[in-house]
């Protein structure tokens, strides 16, 4: 898939853990876990707003695109 | 609630299937009184030696198997339904089973009746041999019932599809 989860990238500028996102936005670690990893079909746009609000980011700062990245997968 | 009711309508099914019919032949008395009602053969000399019976019964447990499978079922699906397992391949496997057992039972029904005339009436002279075709209303509600579970069964199968995808999304 060749969109990149950045989530860790933007957690470790705002330093705030993962359980503490995972806290406020209302969904379990273990989401959040996969989520991270890009282990997921889709992120819903309710879920991308509280990110958002949370991290105070663009969604372009969660996400990135990368031709030919983990093409097949 | 509803899961513990169905299970235990099972249950209760699943001991009458094998009750009733250890009952009822084992008594001649039985085995023609519901050969006249039930079977079609009140106008038939009916043999009750043992052979006769046990080849009847034998016959007569081939819509019992079939309904102690769809109960089998039926008993399994609803555990796992009450165990908030409604949208697996597995619970959708069992509603298939459930409706192909249905739908086994019009044939399994009126073959029964006919190889259990064929068993009571096998050693009376020729022509006098009973063979009964005999198809009820509940033939026609098993087939009825069988072909709706199979497309809920069907339904099902794209809701657990559905499912799997909805889960994908974070």
């Amino acid at each position: 898939m060749p969109i990149i989860v950045t989530l860790d990238v933007m957690l470790a500028r705002r330093k705030m853990r993962s359980r503490e996102l995972a806290e406020r936005i209302g969904i379990t670690e273990a989401n959040l876990s996969l989520l991270k990893s890009g282990k997921v079909r889709g992120v819903r746009f309710d879920t991308l707003q509280q990110i958002c609000e949370v991290l105070q980011c663009q969604p372009g700062d969660l996400l990135s695109y990368e031709p030919g990245a983990g093409d097949g997968g | 609630m509803l899961s513990r009711c169905v299970r235990a309508l099972c249950a209760l099914g699943a001991l009458c299937l094998i009750a009733l019919p250890t009952f009822v032949w084992s008594s001649p008395e039985w085995i023609a009184q519901t050969a006249a009602s039930q079977w079609g053969l009140a106008s038939h000399a009916l043999r009750l030696g043992l052979h006769n019976r046990l080849l009847g019964a034998a016959a007569s447990m081939l819509p019992a198997l079939v309904a102690l499978f769809v109960l089998w079922q039926l008993w399994w699906l609803f555990g796992a339904y009450g165990q908030g397992r409604i949208f697996t391949p597995a619970s959708v496997l069992r509603l298939k089973r459930v409706a192909q057992g249905m739908l086994c039972l019009p044939l399994a029904q009126p073959l029964s009746v006919a190889l259990v005339g064929l068993a009571l009436t096998m050693d009376n002279p020729s022509g006098e041999r009973a063979l009964i075709l005999n198809v009820q209303w509940h033939d026609y509600l098993a087939l009825l019932f069988g072909l709706i579970m199979l497309a809920i069964a069907s339904v099902m199968g794209e809701a657990v599809r559905v499912a799997d995808e909805n889960a994908g999304f974070i």
